[in-house]
């Protein structure tokens, strides 16, 4: 039997010069169609079956839309009504179309199983997690060097600062920016670790701390190296292996900064990642001094990654997983709690980070959203007594 | 150049470790689930089956079953290869 799984959503999307359209999305596997009122009727049948006759109207919408920056729009589907690409479908095309976006199924058990980590870079068979589509696509589709991509969804072309155009420079930046004129004073001495091409560490630097950018990885560091300011330097050491930060002076950090990085402790970014969380934190507390802190700017828990649905200025999503993630990237607050205590930290401030109100005419709905959901959280941590 | 020996060649040369050795399972070895070569390999592959043999793999191909398999990508580089004749 063809029917319509419970994970299907129907959204408006017709104006008035686009009118009858409508966004057929399976939430679960972050899949859609554009589809007319007709197609519409088809799928409210149970089973699904050809009650009227074709053409039917659909329109081709789903994109990759991360493939614009990890922290753009990640709903998947194109926006703009005049790009969507039209088709006349007979019924079995349409049917077709329908189950290679997961509108309709035929077999519960064979889709479910669908959900569950890709076996390797070809796997089309499992939707996989975050990492695994987002390297899939960048890797077969796009055909880039995800680390020049990384450094460009995120920095402006020179290396220099973050892009103001993305969410990264909306949120994380402005906030950073007065985060570090508060807490980073003159004569500080500070670890940025995993500092990729520096710009955080230069900013800490900038302020008068003495701070060490620290980064696996030679081509990002060729990057900071080149651009380091006084104050800044930099040192290639394995993050989270076990004796990678040991030619660091124990107890010799007033602050431990790490952004956008920890996550990697979760879902790896690749199978061979060697990433123990306890083997980190426990490097972190032995290189903070006595009263010193450790910064952590992550990804939302619940929030990153989620759906930019509804209008542009009254958002809403919908939040498919969060304990147990099989797509998202990002723990639960209470995994980040249970690995920060069992290291010895006690939570000292923690913020919800939302954007810059200029940001709200440069990309109206990626502000809207992300000033209700917030995208980023910012935990302050101290040592426990 | 021939495509099957080129394409052979590859794994013996990148390979994790050897394809069957009989021919009719060297060709429906699906190189990936057997762990005869990584995700990063695949990346290596491409690369060189495009330059060595001046084909363009398209997101299709890359995305097909046939591409999955040793035998299939033996095909699907000659079906390439014939188009641009």
């Amino acid at each position: 039997m063809i029917f319509v799984p419970k994970d299907v959503i129907l959204l408006p999307e017709s104006t008035s010069k686009y009118p009858n359209r409508w966004v057929a999305m399976n939430v679960f596997a972050r899949t859609c169609l554009g589809v007319d009122d007709k197609v519409v009727r088809l799928l409210g049948q149970l089973p699904i079956r050809a009650v009227e006759s074709g053409p039917f109207q659909c329109w081709d919408i789903e994109r990759f839309s991360n493939e614009d920056g990890l922290l753009a729009d990640p709903t998947r589907y194109v926006r703009d009504p005049s790009r969507w690409t039209n088709l006349q479908l007979e019924w079995d095309e349409l049917l077709s179309k329908l189950k290679a976006h997961f509108i309709v199924i035929d077999n519960e058990a064979a889709y479910r199983a669908r959900f569950q980590a890709k076996r390797h870079l070809l796997d089309k068979d499992h939707f996989g997690n975050f990492h695994q589509q987002h390297g899939q696509h960048m890797m077969l589709v796009k055909r880039v060097n995800p680390a020049k991509w990384w450094m460009e969804q995120k920095f402006s072309p020179d290396g220099l600062s973050v892009r103001e155009d993305t969410l990264y420079g909306a949120v994380q930046w402005r906030f950073l920016e007065r985060y570090f004129a508060d807490h980073i004073k003159p004569g500080m001495t500070v670890i940025d670790l995993g500092c990729g091409n520096g710009v955080y560490t230069n900013a800490m630097a900038r302020h008068g701390a003495k701070v060490l950018g620290v980064d696996p990885s030679d081509e990002y560091l060729a990057v900071a190296k080149a651009n380091a300011i006084e104050g800044a330097s930099f040192e290639k050491m394995q993050i989270g292996e076990v004796g990678g930060l040991n030619v660091i002076e124990t107890a010799s950090a007033d602050v431990v900064f790490m952004s956008d990085a920890l996550l990697f402790y979760y879902v790896p970014l690749y199978p061979e990642q060697k990433a123990d969380i306890k083997v980190l934190l426990t490097d972190i507390r032995r290189l903070l001094k006595p009263g010193g802190k450790f910064v952590s700017l992550e990804p939302h828990s619940a929030f990153y990654l989620a759906p930019w649905l509804g209008s542009a200025e009254w958002p809403f999503t919908v939040v498919t997983e969060y304990l147990s993630k099989w797509h998202g990237i990002v723990p639960p607050l209470s995994w980040w709690m249970r690995k920060f205590a069992d290291a010895g930290f006690a939570i000292a401030d923690v913020r919800e980070i939302v954007p810059a109100d200029y940001f709200s005419e440069v990309d109206p709905r990626g502000y809207h959203f992300a000033k209700e959901f917030p995208l980023w959280q910012m935990l302050e941590l101290i040592i426990r007594p | 150049m021939d495509t099957k020996r080129t394409v052979l060649n590859f794994f013996s040369r990148h390979g994790r470790k050897p394809l069957p050795d009989a021919e009719t399972d060297a060709l429906a070895c699906s190189y990936l689930d057997m762990g005869i070569i990584d995700s990063l390999g695949i990346v290596t592959m491409i690369s060189e089956f495009e330059n060595d043999l001046s084909i363009h793999f398209s997101a299709e191909d890359l995305q097909s079953y046939e591409f999955q398999t040793v035998g299939g990508l033996i095909t699907l580089i000659d079906r390439l290869r014939a188009a641009k004749i």
